[in-house]
């Protein structure tokens, strides 16, 4: 009885726990270099980077990634917040693409490069709601490219409105799905709210 | 409520998601699609003027996008546009100008008045390069064999909807399916992740005896809703939010989403039986939507925005053959094509044609922001359209019955979707009658609606 | 031995007594608000954060400051307030029990929230539990210091939850059915967006049921 309320509570409380020692993986490859504080960023220069990301996976709390156009570890236990494979999640991958800055209060702009482990303080809810001084609501009707459409729990960035008023969405969606391009309806979701990155410079 | 199966929301989460993603993972691409392909060294971007108005002036916006560059400065690109009044002839070849600001396109040209006004619209296609790399794309893929067609909205009604009065939906008129969650026949498999969210059936389809065929893909499998009750086919899919189309003789055709294991988007086409019988990857990155065209699947695609033919007679077509038969609109049985173009944030511009000339237009205007367009389908010599309508927190879907003097009929839907399913599949029009799809708490449902009927 | 030795000496064993001070000289007598701390007596040292069942239209604005429009969050869901020794919360869940928030106060680090809510979380219910924390590190408490939020749920048989905040144990008594929001500044490391917690899980009485540290990490 006290093993199962052991496995139990460690089971369902611990994420990116007790495992990280033993697996490690893509991390290992990845480094915690300074990132490179920018003048200038423009949005399509942000679509590079995200588009860049796809095809190079998905890891909960992550991360880095290689651009080597594959998930090193495809097969990583989904739901396995401690396999620390390549790729980054929702909210990580916005943080990186819209280089911000670890500390919730600096608004500059800091370019990570890709194999930079880092994800940042913002969960996709803390985007929602505009957390941190780089971050604003936006209304989604007049959401554009490279804002991003935001729940409580996940969110894409825009990479181009379409002709029957969906969006293609650049998002880190989930360790099936992967980091990629998908047509989405976040726009007219009312679980989305708009959220979008101060200090575009074109 | 029937308790929920094995398969349904449970304290088992976890274990459910290994399991079913776990077989999205074990899923490879078929022979007949090709090893796992490489990001693109160049992709783009460009919504195209699919619907004109007489004296608008037309500029055409490019997004370049192409590999990261370590200065963080956007790419070097460069491009061509080859553009047309009318929808034959040469090309002419025009320089695409590099602007200050990349939120809508960062190349773009200012087509000349005497082609953007053209009563026979314009068609173009564009070459794009990336000077760092050499890399080039030309959208649409299909170049001049398949150009970006643009007619004019000529004698278009406008129709002025106002804004919005939320909360006056129409109640369904018959609930044809009602499944809760779970894994046996009849109910409907979903599954949660902390990062989908909850995935419940993603497409359905509607035969034309009135049966409804849902896509329901967690538990890898098709049911089929009839006056006869209900049975199961199983499918090889993957499990992701893919679309569903029935083709005569029961032919099923899932378009899958990309995914880990195959990042490039696949339509795989089964027998009634759910026998697979080919895999075929799609000429475009993206999709938007599936539907049963009249000689084989038909799906639009971007960045081509185009519907492009994915099979022809029952034969997968390659991917230079689907490109080189992309067109603005969605074809249909009856020789017509309907083009659909969603204008700024409160416009719906629509026309049938056929061949390359408008036979009826559309404007509607709304003061209450427009989303995305579900349907827009002929009926008789009448259009049914459905969009939805939103503010940053409510939302509802607008019918729309048109004839060419304007709204026939209209009416509200409440947005009723708990889970997840694939972004424009939640309708279907059977004659007069519209089926839509969607999902409470409780489980999955389809109702109907007699569109000709105004309640 | 001189007088000079002698003041060193004394200077130095005053130092050494005052240094080691058992944990119940430096344990905090009042909580956020100047509350008096009450201790958990199985647990030597250790102070029991408040913890209230209410509705939210009993906490009037502290609730409505804190509400997700359109998220289908009743203006009178059921909330458990938690007040600390330096952090505060709300945890509460949407009508249809499929997703979980919560409202953690502190400073803003960025200057653009009011008092006293500075970060939220939310985290989907599975059969209503959690599979991840949702650690929240977005808030400073009064001196400056990065506070780190996460939910833990409470084991079978589990009625309260210590966290170790170095120099005492701060308690949190399971409330409502709803995972336990903690708050901690030991452990938390932003530039690296997680945060380690050590947590020991108690029954009624006291008993030690699990122990452990919980290691967040802001993610989704």
């Amino acid at each position: 009885m006290k093993a199962f309320l052991v496995a139990f509570g460690v089971g369902v409380v611990l994420a990116g726990a007790t495992g990280a020692q033993a697996y490690h993986r893509f991390w290992a490859n990845c480094n915690y270099d300074a990132p490179t504080f920018m003048t200038t960023m423009t949005r399509d220069a942000a679509q590079d980077y995200a588009n860049a990301a796809r095809y190079e996976g998905y890891q909960w709390g992550g991360g880095c990634w290689n651009y080597d156009d594959a998930d090193s570890y495809p097969y990583d236990a989904p739901g396995d917040p401690s396999a620390h494979g390549e790729g980054g999640d929702c909210s990580g991958l916005t943080f990186k693409t819209w280089r911000e800055s670890t500390d919730t209060w600096r608004d500059g702009r800091y370019y990570w490069r890709a194999l930079r482990n880092v994800h940042g303080p913002y969960t996709a809810g803390d985007f929602k709601s505009g957390l941190g001084a780089p971050n604003h609501v936006v209304a989604k009707s007049t959401a554009g490219v490279m804002d991003a459409f935001a729940s409580s729990t996940h969110i894409g960035m825009i990479f181009y409105r379409s002709l029957y008023g969906g969006d293609q969405i650049v998002e880190a969606k989930c360790e099936a799905c992967g980091t990629n391009i998908f047509y989405r309806t976040y726009r007219s979701d009312p679980n989305y709210g708009g959220v979008a990155r101060w200090g575009w410079t074109g | 409520m029937r308790r929920p199966g094995i398969r349904s929301l449970a304290g088992g989460a976890a274990g459910i998601v290994a399991g079913v993603i776990g077989g999205i993972a074990l899923t490879s691409v078929s022979a007949a699609s090709g090893p796992t392909p490489a990001a693109p060294e160049i992709d783009a971007a460009h919504t195209p003027p699919v619907l004109t108005r007489a004296g608008e002036p037309v500029t055409l916006r490019y997004a370049i996008v192409c590999a990261p560059r370590d200065d963080g400065e956007p790419c070097d690109g460069s491009g061509s546009l080859f553009v047309r009044a009318g929808q034959s002839g040469p090309f002419q070849q025009l320089t695409l100008r590099r602007g200050e600001d990349s939120s809508g396109g960062r190349y773009f040209v200012d087509l000349p008045r005497g082609i953007a006004s053209s009563r026979a619209g314009f068609s173009y296609y564009a070459t794009l390069r990336d000077g760092a790399s050499g890399a080039t794309i030309t959208v649409p893929a299909g170049g001049d064999a398949a150009p970006q067609r643009s007619v004019p909205l000529l004698d278009a009604p406008e129709v002025v909807l106002g804004a919005h009065a939320f909360g006056r939906d129409r109640a369904p008129d018959e609930r044809v399916v009602a499944a809760a969650w779970g894994g046996e026949v009849g109910e409907a498999g979903v599954v949660g992740s902390r990062e989908l969210g909850f995935v419940g059936p993603s497409s359905f389809d509607v035969a034309a005896d009135g049966s409804v065929t849902v896509l329901d893909q967690v538990n890898a499998r098709v049911q089929h809703w009839s006056r006869a009750g209900v049975r199961a086919t199983s499918l090889e899919v993957s499990g992701g939010l893919a679309d569903f189309a029935l083709e005569p003789g029961g032919v099923m055709d899932v378009l899958e989403p990309p995914s880990r294991a195959s990042p490039a988007p696949i339509l795989r086409s089964f027998r009634a039986d759910g026998t697979p019988r080919w895999a075929q990857r799609l000429s475009d990155r993206t999709w938007a939507k599936l539907a049963a065209g009249p000689a084989g699947p038909v799906v639009q695609q971007q960045p081509s925005e185009q519907w492009v033919p994915v099979a022809a007679n029952g034969t997968a077509l390659d991917r230079a053959a689907q490109a080189g038969q992309g067109r603005p609109g969605r074809p249909f049985a009856n020789g017509r094509e309907v083009v659909v173009e969603r204008v700024g944030s409160g416009e719906l511009r629509l026309a049938e044609l056929v061949g390359n000339g408008v036979v009826c237009s559309w404007r509607i205007i709304s003061a209450t922001p427009l989303g995305e367009v579900q349907l827009a389908e002929p009926h008789g010599t009448r259009l049914v359209v459905v969009t939805k309508t939103f503010t940053d927190n409510r939302s509802e879907y607008v019918v729309l019955v048109l004839d060419r003097s304007g709204i026939v009929n209209s009416f509200a839907l409440e947005s009723l979707e708990w889970a997840e399913s694939a972004p424009l599949a939640r309708f279907r029009l059977a004659g007069s009658l519209l089926y839509r799809l969607g999902s409470t708490r409780a489980g999955l449902f389809v109702d109907r609606f007699d569109v000709e009927v105004s309640r | 031995m001189g007088l000079d030795r002698l003041s060193v000496t004394v200077l130095l064993f005053a130092v050494v007594l005052l240094a080691s001070c058992d944990s119940g000289g430096d344990r905090p007598a009042r909580l956020l608000y100047g509350q008096a701390a009450q201790e958990f007596r199985p647990v030597s040292g250790s102070v029991i954060a408040l913890g209230r069942v209410l509705d939210g239209t009993t906490l009037g604005r502290r609730f409505a400051s804190c509400r997700p429009s359109g998220a289908g969050v009743r203006t009178d869901a059921v909330v458990v307030e938690r007040t600390g020794v330096f952090g505060e919360s709300l945890t509460f869940a949407d009508s249809g029990r499929k997703i979980l928030y919560a409202c953690d106060g502190g400073v803003d680090a960025a200057g653009e929230r009011k008092p006293p809510w500075c970060g939220s979380s939310a985290g989907l219910l599975y059969g209503g539990k959690l599979l991840d924390p949702r650690l929240d590190i977005a808030c400073r408490d009064r001196k400056g210091r990065p506070l780190a939020y996460a939910w833990v749920e409470p084991a079978a048989g589990v009625r309260w939850i210590g966290v170790d905040q170095g120099t005492y144990t701060e308690i949190y008594e399971a409330l409502a059915g709803l995972p336990v929001r903690i708050v901690s500044a030991r452990g938390v490391q932003p530039s690296r967006a997680r945060a380690t917690f050590d947590v020991t899980q108690y029954d009624s009485r006291g008993k030690e049921l699990v122990k452990g540290k919980l290691e967040a990490q802001v993610a989704g």
